[in-house]
């Protein structure tokens, strides 16, 4: 088992104006699963996805990933196994914009001060099928592309889970299939694990599994 | 097209942008508030300085009105008095002067006042009241101690009043006293209207019906127009409107008259201006910029919505208006008060008035000025950002958070860099400046011995009538039984003019008179405008008296050492005391000469040339009656048979600044001759000056006894020692140094606050940026050393460009002022700007750290949602 969520829950405010975004969610992903979250804006599938990238810390229970308790760690501890173990994908792509579309890439592995792993690196670009786009700035490339681009940095360090917030929530229908199916082909060849969150039924429907989640709560 | 009522949508939208933006706008208020403080602190400083030069001509004249009728009866008073164009009219009837012989050397006139004149003419008494009984007076300190009275309300003085042909002596009782200032050309004594109506009533006949001169008994009026323009050609049309005759003697109080302001001073003031104001812009333009590109989305939004470029331009305005409005305010009192205390510092290195000396005289002129030219650099500033914001497209806003281009990098890094370098630049300058402030050279002009005694009015460039042959008998006695008296240097003096053959008019004419630098100095003055005569008018009447305005000293050997030489008839650089002495020689100076022998120029004379020399001996002068109209007569000197003496020129020299007369003409053509030649054939005399050398071990002995000799003995003598000229140095370096520090500092906070506030808002742009990092596993560690990274390329912009334009500045702008002033030599310095950049890179390292852990208050997760 990759990743093990125990009973997180997460409450923001006090009293009358307390908001369960999260109430007691527990969630199991083994190595090479493709796992879609589904559920409607609100309904806190967001922030599940936050905890278990380490970027927000619940208000209890426990995160387990590749065998390490991550609500154990914290701020630079807690940077450094992100950037380890977990690769984002975004909605809005969140490419740094000064920097060209090879060193977006390598920009995790660089951080850490690793080697990078050529071979590895040129089987992830020709996979997403970005070697003629690797000297350009992220402006010029088109949303698809952009996307790719996310995926292939997130793919960079080798990471333990791919997350993706709403992947294909900033294209169109026909560059969403062809992002997904890159993104579920890729991970497949890299036996990667991938839990994505989206609101889309048809997109969610190309993952292995799904889980629907509802006012804080697995359904 | 319609006109569309929008103000109310448009002030709306400014309101709540800087509303909902608040500190983002303290900010930019803060940057007002300062180049407010700024402007209000020069404008302080440079209106008191204005105000005091003008009291100070004021005090000289003896008036604050703008104009006077001189010498009026009181039929002449009744005719212009109701005038509708002049106001605040009071007038003084003048009695006579003061003729104690305690008044030789200070002149003092006799008047009946109305309380308004004498509150015009600085003579209303500060302590007591205006003199009512018949022997009662009013009157000045200075004119209290030398008829050596206690200062107070009620001392008896008893006073000899010349009025008209007869004397009055009576003791009178001081009902009130007023300071008097040593430059006014004379001290006023009032007297009550009683003792004006029974000595000297007022005339009845026409000044220009009587012909015999006589003071007493005449009106002056003074009075003000409603502005101090053009007030000659108002004082012509009032007499006309009036029906005044014609020849009427008025007056032009020219402390109102614009005078030509020196070109230096304009030059100083233009740039101080324009640094404030190129400071305040480059601060105000670029947290200004900032804002709008923060702001961009707003407005992308707005240009959506319907909202025209040109609306937008208003929005921005209005916006820059509110700060302006609400930053200028808080930089007006700080700003006072830095000028109020800078000012006595700088007042002290000029020479105006001798009390209320570095006061502020604040109006609403001052701070209207300092808040025009604060807004004026505010809307100059917001110019550019609001064109950027009037030209933004509704889809770039939407997309870009920030002009991240290269070009947008670069104009930010050049204002950043500019703003700090400026800072540096001025301070490395003021650091050369004080660096090469040479104590030497200025110790050689302005002291040539330990002491200089003279009369205590003669180095006040105020005094008119100055005495020169000051140094009495009776000091010289007790000086010479002091110990420790090394050496005495007298100076003597007859200054008057020469008078030249054609021989030697022909040499001076073609050597000076026909010298290009005297003639480009001649044309400044001589400007053909204004009643002044042209420069070629001023020639032709040289021409026509052949005579040019010079003195004849005598000097001893002590002196004769101290002289800077600069060519002798033997063609050594020596001159020889005992050659001199024979008497058969004259030493002669040069037309312009600057205070380092070595570049005086110009001799009016060559040594081995022959020059005249008129004695001036009282014995040789003759008297020849003259008679006025009415019969009586008067005596008319007559100098034709004074003797004169050919001399051969031995060597062209200069004196320093310390030993001369200190006075100001267009051509000073001197002579020296030996003392004791001087004494036997100009006139026996007493010296201008006397120097003495002391030596170390009496040295304080010899301080005390001259400090009392000279405060209670002899109280017409002065002394100046070597210690009192290197503390007024002192106090002028001090001056520039903290006038220089005051400026590099404030140009450096605002240096350090643009680089602040240009780190601030790239990172609080970038957060979502920073933020994704931090998703992709960047540290806090890294990022920060990143933002220190970019932090550092400022720096090393700034450590280039303000080394290089300092040490540009200093190999030409400074080096060109240093060799044209004496005070300074060149000194090439770096150190000030190369101590201060580690600061800045310190600051430079810091701020984007702090700027950050600030901005990571807000967790990741919301910096990623924020769009």
């Amino acid at each position: 088992m990759i990743l093990q969520a125990l009973d997180l829950k997460k409450y923001y405010g006090e009293g009358d104006t307390q908001v369960k975004a999260l109430d007691g969610v527990s969630l199991e992903v083994e190595r090479g699963e493709f796992v879609s979250i589904v559920g409607t804006s609100g309904s806190g599938k967001s922030t599940l996805l936050h905890m278990l990238g380490g970027l927000d810390n619940p208000t209890s229970g426990k995160i387990v990933i590749d065998d390490k308790d991550i609500s154990e760690l914290k701020g630079d501890a807690l940077c450094i196994f992100r950037r380890r173990k977990i690769g984002f994908v975004f909605q809005s792509f969140n490419l740094v914009p000064s920097l060209k579309v090879y060193d977006n890439i390598i920009l995790p592995i660089e951080l850490d001060g690793g080697e990078v792993d050529k071979d590895y690196i040129d089987s992830v670009i020709t996979s997403l099928g970005l070697s003629d786009l690797l000297n350009r700035l992220p402006v010029k490339l088109s949303g698809g592309q952009q996307q790719r681009v996310a995926i292939a940095r997130a793919l960079a360090t080798k990471p333990a889970i791919l997350l993706a917030d709403e992947p294909t929530g900033n294209l169109d229908s026909k560059t969403s299939q062809d992002v997904l199916g890159l993104l579920k082909t890729t991970g497949e060849k890299f036996n990667q694990t991938i839990v994505m969150i989206t609101h889309n039924e048809e997109i969610a429907q190309m993952a292995d599994r799904i889980v629907r989640i509802e006012d804080g709560k697995i359904v | 097209m319609l006109k569309v009522n929008n103000k109310k949508a448009i002030s709306k939208l400014s309101f709540s942008g800087i509303k909902e933006n608040i500190k983002k706008y303290i900010v930019l208020i803060l940057a007002v508030a300062l180049t407010s403080l700024m402007f209000t602190a020069l404008f302080t400083i440079g209106g008191s300085l204005m105000k005091e030069l003008q009291l100070s001509t004021m005090r000289q004249v003896g008036g604050s009105c703008h104009a006077g009728f001189k010498y009026l009866t009181q039929k002449e008073y009744d005719m212009f008095k109701d005038d509708s164009k002049i106001k605040d009219l009071s007038y003084r009837v003048t009695v006579g002067t003061g003729a104690n012989k305690e008044f030789n050397k200070l002149r003092t006139e006799v008047n009946y006042c109305q309380d308004d004149n004498a509150k015009a003419c600085f003579c209303y008494p500060e302590v007591g009241k205006m003199p009512e009984k018949e022997n009662e007076i009013v009157t000045s300190d200075l004119v209290l101690q030398k008829m050596g009275v206690p200062v107070e309300v009620g001392s008896t003085v008893n006073l000899t009043i010349a009025i008209g042909e007869e004397e009055v002596t009576k003791d009178f009782v001081v009902s009130g006293y007023y300071r008097g200032d040593i430059i006014s050309s004379c001290q006023m004594t009032l007297v009550s209207k009683e003792f004006q109506e029974k000595y000297a009533p007022i005339k009845t006949t026409p000044v220009d019906e009587l012909t015999y001169n006589d003071y007493a008994g005449w009106i002056m009026a003074d009075f003000n127009y409603a502005n101090s323009f053009n007030i000659e050609k108002k004082t012509n049309d009032l007499i006309a409107r009036t029906g005044m005759r014609e020849n009427v003697d008025y007056g032009i109080n020219w402390a109102y008259v614009g005078r030509n302001m020196d070109p230096t001073t304009v030059v100083f003031a233009i740039t101080l201006l324009t640094t404030v104001m190129l400071a305040g812009y480059l601060i105000i333009y670029n947290i200004f910029y900032i804002n709008v590109i923060s702001d961009i989305k707003e407005y992308g939004l707005l240009k959506t919505i319907g909202t025209t470029g040109k609306q937008l331009r208003k929005i921005v305005r209005k916006r820059a208006r509110l700060i302006a409005i609400s930053g200028i305010p808080l930089g007006i009192i700080p700003g006072i008060l830095i000028g109020v205390w800078l000012l006595p510092m700088i007042s002290g290195t000029l020479n105006t008035v001798s009390f209320d000396k570095g006061q502020a005289h604040l109006n609403i002129w001052i701070i209207l000025g300092a808040v025009a030219f604060t807004y004026i650099t505010v809307i100059l500033s917001a110019n550019k950002p609001c064109r950027k914001a009037g030209s933004v497209s509704p889809i770039e806003a939407l997309r870009t958070t920030e002009d991240n281009t290269e070009r947008g990098n670069r104009k930010k890094i050049i204002i950043v860099v500019m703003s700090l370098s400026l800072s540096l630049v001025i301070l490395n300058t003021v650091m050369s400046l004080m660096k090469g402030f040479s104590m030497d050279s200025f110790i050689k002009n302005m002291v040539v011995a330990d002491y200089s005694v003279q009369d205590a009015a003669l180095d006040n460039p105020g005094t008119f009538d100055k005495t020169l042959d000051g140094v009495t008998d009776s000091f010289l006695e007790e000086l010479s039984s002091q110990e420790g008296v090394e050496e005495i240097g007298n100076i003597y003096i007859y200054d008057d003019y020469h008078d030249f053959d054609d021989e030697n008019w022909k040499k001076i004419k073609d050597r000076v008179l026909s010298n290009e630098s005297i003639l480009e100095y001649l044309k400044e003055r001589y400007t053909g405008q204004n009643g002044i005569p042209s420069v070629d008018d001023y020639l032709e009447s040289l021409d026509e008296e052949k005579t040019l305005d010079g003195a004849t000293y005598g000097i001893n050997e002590m002196v004769f050492n101290k002289l800077g030489v600069v060519k002798t008839i033997d063609g050594s650089d020596k001159i020889d005391w005992e050659k001199f002495n024979s008497g058969n020689y004259v030493l002669v100076n040069c037309a312009i000469n600057s205070l380092d022998a070595k570049e005086a120029e110009l001799p009016y004379f060559e040594p081995g040339e022959k020059v005249t020399v008129r004695s001036h001996d009282e014995k040789y002068v003759t008297y020849v009656e003259g008679i006025y109209d009415d019969g009586s007569t008067f005596q008319v000197p007559n100098y034709d048979n004074e003797p004169v003496k050919e001399y051969e020129v031995y060597a062209v020299v200069s004196m320093p600044y310390a030993m001369v007369l200190q006075q100001f003409g267009n051509f000073q053509c001197d002579y020296f001759l030996p003392e004791k030649e001087f004494l036997d054939f100009v006139g026996d005399r007493k010296p201008m000056r006397t120097l003495i050398n002391v030596d170390k071990d009496n040295e304080e002995q010899f301080d005390k006894w001259i400090s009392d000799y000279t405060e209670t003995v002899e109280t017409d003598l002065s002394y100046k020692s070597k210690q009192t000229v290197l503390d007024e140095y002192r106090s002028f370096a001090k001056t520039i140094e903290i006038v220089g520090f005051v400026l590099a500092f404030i140009l450096g906070i605002i240096g350090i606050l643009n680089f602040a506030n240009t780190m601030t808002s790239s990172i609080i742009v970038r957060a979502r940026e920073l933020a994704v990092l931090e998703a992709v596993g960047m540290t806090g560690k890294q990022q920060k050393i990143k933002l220190m990274k970019e932090g550092l390329v400022y720096f090393g912009w700034t450590f280039v460009v303000s080394i290089v334009v300092s040490i540009l500045l200093n190999v030409t702008v400074i080096k060109a002022f240093v060799v044209g002033s004496s005070f300074f030599v060149w000194k090439f310095t770096i150190i000030p700007v190369l101590a201060c950049l580690p600061v800045i890179g310190i600051l430079v390292a810091v701020i984007p750290v702090i700027a950050y852990s600030i901005m990571c208050r807000v967790s990741v997760v919301d910096r990623l949602r924020f769009e």
